[in-house]
């Protein structure tokens, strides 16, 4: 009942942020440039094109018949279509949204599954040699570009090594569909072969854009360890006698994986953002590429899309963040 | 000034803050005398068909891109792109972020609270997603992205600036201050203003990190500097089709945004220890 | 977690990967035939796109009455058998094959090829401008089940030539696929509706499309015993992904677009073989002739004086390619003899410019293809050579289709472009008719905007005559007028790279479909 209560609250917060959003890219579409109708109808377009273009989107309404008519058309999930190739620009965002999933989730376990275990443990030893790699790394790793670093690795490994292919997504055929995730697919299908090629192309990829978002929570995880460890609550209870072991486990992990939580949305952002480049880099077929191809083609009606699709997962997953944490940490709903 | 002497005592003290600042510095100056310093000025125009791809040697230290041009020559002047972006940018950001966060912080209400929520919207699109849209909206070039970022990174500053107000507002002399009948401006620029200062340095530095980050993912991209410019994101663009073989092409631009970056990030957590001890330097660094 | 687990999961980790070694010489015979390249398959209607970039799902699905092939390219039958013209050379009676299918099993007739010309004339994409400066809408008659007559709207020599443009689609099974009249043009961008040599087996707009043999292809299989079964093309946009492929094996063929450097590493791999093939695929700065200052004759000689062609053909492309000085390829007939052309001179530049009538007094702009290395270094280098004269540039990045778009009124086209013309059809015409006579006006390969009415003439005779030493005499002439006036700046003519596999055999190099025919090839 109090998480309803909660999560409702939240949504007071959600709805109108995304409400907010949308106003943002009608904003961008519809006001910043002079006139939006020649911006579709291409550069080249006669004035009767462009006429015509103004007549069909509605343009010629007033701005604020537009933007219901734009609200509309949204919140019934049609984006419009591509100016270039003339698709649904939902069907293409649908049918790249697989890819994009499959290395956001990668990468989101990259991070996670080596960023807080060394973030503890780096808190752990605090002032080692250990703990002065890390922190190195990790301003290290939030100086580096994701897309040279990516370019450093495929120099690596796929040009200089050999080992893992330079992009794409797979070689050869994919697995049998069950849920369009490779891996998953693969898995379920004891289909090894294809789970191998797959998780070679994975492997980079996940890598360079997981790096980044790790330094973050590496820093995060190991200044809440720090924070655990110093607090009287520790110190007390290590006072008692209390096995050290015991202590790590019972309140530095418990605290590592509620801060984990907290980051997550934090964290799901800068693979977001990350995406669009290191899909660039490694020609992996999801939505950031898309997203970049719809730029060199300026086709605006699908860049439109995908921010404000970037914007509403953005604010989605930090909702159910939000929610999830307080069923993790009730505490967290009085504030 | 002897708080500002202090503070600069104290960064000079912190190892990593000072090898912060000594690389911003050495960045300024190669950006400065970029004509003096560089082997080759005209190569930043200039072609050379005949010496395309060249690997680092004495007369080329960093080697020759795939017009023939000094790669080295090429990067300081870069460095001038680059700073000049991250200026403005951040610039920019502190004249719009911080007012708007200081009148709401302020006042309260529903103005302040409008505001806060169109920040929000703001930062609910990842930074590089909604600066491509509004970059590729007005048309690609290098005063648009400037335009881009810094309409994507106010609300960081007003966000700031908005939490140190609130905060101020509460405390006590803030308080006597409005009672004796001060009048608002003279409170927010003469008692708030200077508590929120420290925090905006430190959001400055490392801002300008991020956005140079952000500026050359967009350079890679495609946006903005114009072909054969020596802007450090576009050069990695276009250095990629002479992998393996001219490795240095793709190397070198590389390593001066980290190296750059890395300065303003130090240097930001360095400040960030000397004037706000309350936040600690294992924090979140966007 | 401790220290261990974490360097147990990188030892997994390190396990995993070297296991993808480069070694594949002694993989079994591939299945699949995969060729790669830079630009997307993004829509498959044979009568949409026109272009060689995408000229696979056309070769391989679709069939025509004739087809290009080899090189020099010779004019084969292949869905019609055999055609007359009459005496008046207006009316042109194809007969076509007895018992030719689509993949749907059903016969292919005449009327499927009149509906196909009214299709391609009716959507106005792709062949459309070049079938419909040929033959009017609703002219073409189905004589009987196999015979199609087509009536020119004026007599012309590149009739034949151009017939192999119009691909034939399938009637009932578009008619069937229709949306509010739009020809099925929504359902054929991602469908196959052909009797091609394969049949379409999956298509994704982001990555390509793959396609399995049609066994029951009229021209059956007997040339070719062991045929390929499956095709994949693909698009793969970073060239050094297609190049490591390539040397892997994991890539049989790509395109002819590769910097000259990866050609240079191409060669060097034991697993590819590069096809050297003179082709005819020209590259030129236009020059908008109808602008000020450029429509100003010495200024544009000026400028062509100022472009470093040796060091962008045998620097920047390292002699890739043939210095080409008039508007036609230098392997084609018609190409005007003892005409030298321009040459990197700034002396001669600068005297040019002081006898033009206009100044220079704005910074010029150059359009360039958007992320296309090739016109971004050659753009680059005019404006270096530019600068030099004091003329300031700015370089323009742009999408192809808006570039295409914009060349299409004098007054939205660029100061200067980049522009290669590919073999669409092999006659003097597609090159400079297409390009400086003033009635092609409105499509982008006339984007020149240039007028001389003499020129206009000889364009014109040249097209009509049948006599072939008539018509060499014309073309010889206009092109000499053309390139004294500057029209454009010719850069070169290509030599097409065509890296495959050592693996792949039976390759039929034609500069019309570069080579991406797969009917003939076979795995060893």
């Amino acid at each position: 009942m109090r998480l309803l209560v909660f999560a409702l609250r939240r949504a007071a917060w959600f709805l109108p942020t995304v409400l907010g959003v949308i106003v943002l890219t009608f904003a961008i579409s519809h006001v910043i440039p002079a006139d939006p109708a020649a911006l579709l109808a291409g550069e080249t377009a006669s004035p009767e094109q462009i006429a015509r273009v103004r007549a069909e989107h509605g343009l010629d309404r007033p701005a604020p018949e537009q933007f219901v008519r734009y609200l509309g058309r949204v919140l019934r999930g049609d984006l419009g279509r591509s100016l270039y190739t003339s698709r649904e620009i939902r069907d293409d965002l649908v049918r790249r949204l697989p890819a994009t999933l499959e290395l956001t989730l990668a990468a989101m376990a990259v991070t996670v599954v080596l960023g807080v275990p060394i973030g503890v443990l780096s808190a752990l030893r605090r002032n080692t040699l250990l703990d002065h790699l890390v922190r190195g790394a990790t301003i290290g790793g939030l100086a580096i570009a994701a897309f040279w670093m990516g370019i450093m690795l495929q120099l690596l490994f796929s040009m200089q090594l050999g080992w893992t292919p330079l992009g794409g997504r797979i070689s050869g055929a994919p697995p049998r569909p069950i849920t369009t995730l490779y891996v998953l697919d693969a898995l379920l299908t004891a289909d090894w072969p294809a789970l191998r090629r797959a998780l070679l192309h994975l492997v980079l990829p996940a890598l360079t854009l997981g790096i980044p978002a790790m330094a973050t929570v590496v820093r995060f995880t190991r200044a809440g360890v720090l924070d655990v460890v110093s607090s009287a609550h520790v110190l007390y209870q290590r006072a008692m006698g209390l096995p050290p072991a015991v202590v790590v486990w019972k309140y530095v992990l418990r605290s590592a994986a509620t801060s984990t939580i907290t980051q997550l949305g934090l964290i799901f952002g800068v693979l977001l953002a990350g995406s669009v480049v290191v899909e660039t880099v490694f020609d992996w077929p999801g939505l950031g590429l898309w997203a970049v191809n719809s730029m060199v083609m300026s086709d605006y009606n699908a860049i439109m899309a995908f921010t404000l699709w970037a914007a509403v997962v953005y604010i989605a997953v930090n909702f159910l963040v939000d929610v999830l944490q307080v069923l993790v940490d009730p505490r967290e709903s009085a504030t | 000034m002897t708080e500002l002497a202090y503070a600069l005592r104290r960064i000079a003290a912190d190892r990593l803050a000072l090898t912060g600042a000594l690389i911003i510095l050495a960045l300024a100056l190669c950006a400065l005398l970029a004509p003096y310093l560089a082997p080759y000025p005209e190569d930043v125009r200039e072609v050379h068909p005949g010496a395309r791809l060249l690997a680092p040697s004495r007369a080329h230290l960093l080697g020759t891109d795939r017009m023939g041009g000094d790669i080295l020559s090429r990067l300081l002047f870069g460095a001038r792109i680059t700073i000049v972006i991250a200026v403005i940018a951040v610039g920019a950001s502190i004249v719009v972020g911080v007012p708007a966060g200081l009148v709401a912080g302020y006042l309260r209400g529903w103005l302040g609270d409008a505001v806060m929520r169109v920040a929000d919207v703001f930062l609910a699109v990842p930074q590089i997603v909604l600066a491509i849209a509004i970059a590729q909206t007005l048309g690609p070039s290098l005063p648009n992205v400037i335009l881009a970022l810094s309409v994507t990174y106010w609300p960081w500053f007003a966000r700031i600036v908005y939490a140190e107000t609130r905060s101020a507002m509460s405390e006590t002399f803030i308080e006597a201050t409005r009672g004796l009948g001060a009048s608002p401006r003279r409170t927010v620029l003469l008692h708030i203003l200077p508590n929120v200062a420290s925090p905006i340095i430190v959001r400055a530095s490392l801002g300008m990190g991020f956005t140079i980050l952000t500026a050359a993912s967009l350079g890679f991209l495609g946006l903005g500097a114009e072909p054969h410019s020596p802007e450090w994101g576009r050069t990695i663009a276009e250095s990629r089709s002479y992998l393996p073989d001219a490795w240095w092409y793709a190397m070198a631009p590389g390593l001066a945004i980290f190296l750059v970056v890395m300065g303003f990030n130090l240097l930001g957590d360095g400040l960030r220890d000397v004037l706000d001890p309350r936040l600690r330097r294992a924090g979140a660094s966007r | 977690m401790t220290t261990r687990s974490i360097i147990s999961a990188l030892i997994a980790l390190a396990l995993l990967l070297p296991g993808a070694g480069p070694a594949r010489a002694a993989d079994p015979k591939p299945d699949t035939f995969v060729f790669v390249q830079g630009t997307e398959y993004d829509n498959l209607d044979p009568h949409a796109i026109f272009d060689q970039s995408r000229v696979a799902s056309r070769l391989n699905l679709y069939d025509g009455l004739y087809r290009w092939e080899d090189n020099p390219p010779k004019l084969n039958p292949w869905l019609a058998e055999s055609y007359t013209v009459s005496p008046d050379g207006l009316k042109y009676r194809f007969k076509l094959r007895r018992g030719a299918k689509f993949h749907d099993g059903s016969e292919i007739t005449a009327d499927d090829v009149v509906y196909s010309v009214e299709r391609q004339l009716a959507i106005k994409k792709g062949a459309a401008a070049l079938l419909g400066s040929l033959i009017e809408p609703g002219s073409t008659k189905a004589i009987d089940r196999a015979t199609v007559e087509f009536t020119l709207s004026k007599p012309t020599a590149i009739f034949m030539a151009a017939v192999p443009v119009l691909y034939v689609v399938n009637k009932k099974l578009l008619q069937k696929n229709e949306d509010k009249g739009d020809w099925g043009a929504k359902w054929l961008s991602s469908n196959d509706a052909g009797s091609g040599s394969y049949v379409l087996e999956r298509f994704d707009p982001a990555v390509g499309f793959t396609a399995v043999r049609f066994k029951e292809h009229f021209l059956g299989w007997g040339q070719n015993p062991s045929p390929i079964e499956r095709i994949d093309f693909r698009s793969v946009r970073e060239v050094t992904s297609v190049v490591l492929g390539l040397i892997r094996g994991d890539f049989h063929g790509t395109d002819g677009y590769l910097p000259a450097d990866q050609v240079e590493r191409l060669r060097r791999s034991e697993n590819v073989a590069v096809l050297e093939q003179e082709t005819m695929r020209t590259y030129s700065f236009q020059l908008n002739n109808q602008r000020a200052p450029l429509n100003d004759v010495h200024v544009r000689r000026a400028i062509s004086y100022a472009f470093d062609y040796d060091g962008f053909n045998n620097g920047i492309l390292q002699g890739t390619v043939a210095r080409n000085p008039t508007p036609l390829p230098n392997n084609m007939w018609g190409v005007p003899k003892g005409v030298k052309g321009y040459s990197y001179d700034l002396d001669k530049a600068k005297a040019e410019l002081a006898k033009a009538a206009v100044k220079v007094d704005r910074p010029l702009k150059i359009h360039i293809v958007a992320g296309n290395a090739q016109s971004e270094q050659a753009a680059t280098l005019l404006k270096a050579g530019l600068e030099k004269l004091g003329i300031t540039t700015q370089i323009v990045p742009e999408p192809w289709p808006t570039l295409t778009g914009r060349a299409q009124k004098a007054e939205t086209t660029p100061d200067i472009w980049t522009l290669w013309v590919s073999t669409l059809y092999a006659d003097p015409n597609n090159w400079i008719g297409e390009g400086y006579s003033s009635k092609y006006w409105g499509t982008w390969k006339s984007s020149s905007w240039y007028k001389n009415p003499r020129v206009d003439d000889l364009l014109e005779r040249a097209l009509k005559s049948r006599d072939q030493a008539e018509r060499a005499k014309a073309y010889e002439d206009a092109a000499a007028i053309i390139v004294d006036e500057a029209a454009s700046i010719w850069i070169y003519n290509t030599k097409e790279y065509g890296p495959f596999s050592k693996r792949v055999k039976g390759v039929r190099f034609c500069p019309v479909g570069s080579g991406q025919e797969v009917r003939w090839m076979r795995f060893e």
